[in-house]
Order: C-alpha cells, then sequence, then structure tokens
C-alpha cells in the first residue's frame, strides 16, 4: 500500500513536473515573442556611431564661422553630403532601424534650416550663434545616446 | 512682480486674447521642475530664450526657429526612449531564448 501511494505520489509529482514545465514553456515562449515584435531593432553600429560623433564638431565648427562675414559654401556641401550619405546608411539597414534613420533626416532638416537662416539673415550674433550650435549638438547627442543604448 | 521672463509675457498687448498666458508661464515652470533632464532643459531654455527675446537679443523670427526646434528634439527623445524600450525588450527575448528556453529547460 505504501509502495503504492508512494509510486503514485512519485507519478503525480513527474505529470505535475511536466504541465509546469509545458507551461512555463509557454509563457516563456509568449514573453518572447512578445519581446520579439517590441525589440524589432537593430544592433549596436560602430559605424553609426563614429559617423555622428564625427560629424557633430564639424557642424559645430562651421557655425562658429557663421558670425563671421563670408560663408564657406563648400564646407556647407561637404556637410551636407555627409548627412545625405549617413540618412541613406540607416535607411538602408530597413524598417527595424527606423527610429535612427528618422533623427538623422531630423538632424538633417534642422541642418538645413539653420544653415538657410544665416544665408537669408547675414552674419549670426554670438548669442544666436551659441543658441544654434547648442541646439545641433543636442540634436546629434541625442542620435548618439540613442546609438548606444543599442545592444551590442 | 514675477521673473524677467514672466513679466516679458504678463506685459504682452494682447487684446483679442490669443495668447493663455498663465498657461504658457505653467507650462515652462512645469517642465523646468520635471524629473527628467530633457524636459527640464527644454524648460530651461524656453526660459532663456524668452529672456533673450525680452532683452532684443533675439529677433522674433529667430524665437520662433528655436521653439521649432525644441519641438524636433523631443520628437528626437521620443524615438530615444522608443529603442531604450525595445532594446530592454530584445535583452529579454535573448535572455530568455538562451539561457531559460536553452539552459534551463533542457535541464529540467
Amino acid at each position: 500500500m505504501e509502495q503504492y501511494f508512494f509510486g503514485r505520489h512519485l507519478k503525480r509529482n513527474r505529470l505535475f513536473d511536466k504541465g509546469t514545465a509545458a507551461c512555463l514553456l509557454l509563457i516563456l515562449m509568449y514573453l518572447s515573442g512578445c519581446a520579439h515584435v517590441l525589440g524589432a531593432i537593430t544592433y549596436f553600429d560602430p559605424t553609426t556611431y563614429k559617423n555622428l560623433t564625427d560629424l557633430k564638431p564639424e557642424v559645430t565648427a562651421l557655425y562658429d564661422t557663421f558670425t563671421g562675414d563670408t560663408v564657406d559654401n563648400g564646407q556647407i556641401s561637404a556637410i551636407c553630403l555627409k548627412l545625405a550619405q549617413m540618412y541613406e546608411y540607416e535607411k538602408g539597414k530597413g524598417e527595424k532601424n527606423k527610429e535612427t534613420y528618422t533623427q538623422i533626416r531630423i538632424i538633417q532638416t534642422m541642418f538645413e534650416k539653420h544653415v538657410s537662416d544665416r544665408l537669408r539673415d547675414g552674419k549670426w550674433s554670438m548669442t544666436h550663434a551659441n543658441n544654434q550650435k547648442e541646439t545641433i549638438a543636442e540634436a546629434f547627442d541625442i542620435a548618439i545616446k540613442t546609438e548606444a543604448l543599442k545592444n551590442k | 512682480m514675477g521673473t524677467k521672463w514672466e513679466d516679458f509675457i504678463n506685459n504682452l498687448k494682447d487684446s483679442a486674447g490669443m495668447l493663455a498666458k498663465d498657461e504658457l508661464k505653467t507650462l515652462i515652470k512645469t517642465a523646468k521642475n520635471d524629473s527628467e533632464d530633457f524636459i527640464r532643459r527644454q524648460g530651461e531654455k524656453m526660459e532663456l530664450y524668452l529672456i533673450q527675446l525680452a532683452e532684443g537679443k533675439i529677433t522674433k523670427a529667430q524665437f520662433e526657429g528655436y521653439v521649432l526646434d525644441i519641438k524636433d528634439l523631443t520628437e528626437m527623445q521620443a524615438l530615444k526612449m522608443s529603442v531604450a524600450a525595445k532594446a530592454r525588450a530584445q535583452s529579454l527575448a535573448k535572455g530568455v531564448s538562451d539561457l531559460v528556453i536553452d539552459g534551463l529547460l533542457t535541464l529540467i
């Protein structure tokens, strides 16, 4: 009798273990699936990080020159080209990289707006230059930090 | 008597009642006291720009440009927050797959 109960107890435990394991597996697979959908994102890309950190000081250095009488059109064109290349590079990674390529597009638009302001209204005051420089630097910083948040 | 930027808003002639002065002041003050660094910084910038506008250091068009820039920066920040959430979810998915499904459950 004792053996019967002991054996049945063992059998029940094994069944319980299998059931628990199956439930656990299903829950984990569900969580994993949810996370997969939520986590549809590219991994950290050192090229993106480098492109952003290289271009940020180039743009702020250009803004420093906007307080002067002349404008370096060559440098403006060079930065416009780099931003366009960066956008194409990021967009090429597909929808999983939507956040980053949208950020680059915002930086591109912001830069073009600032340059138009300089070309239309003339040289910047120190106050205006500092404000614009801070803003574009902040935009780059957000994009840089965004890339750094991605998993390696 | 408020601060310089508050006085500037208070003294604006608005006979048509176009500007919700109190709401604007509350918006800036709330942002400046937010626990999020980013929001606090934007509030401080709004205050700074209003002072600069009041002092005639920047033009109305420049001020408008700055406000639009804050809007763009906020959009960028929202995208950053989305990436942060997705990166955490991605880590969870990888952990579940590598450590639990391929590891723990093979031992049970």
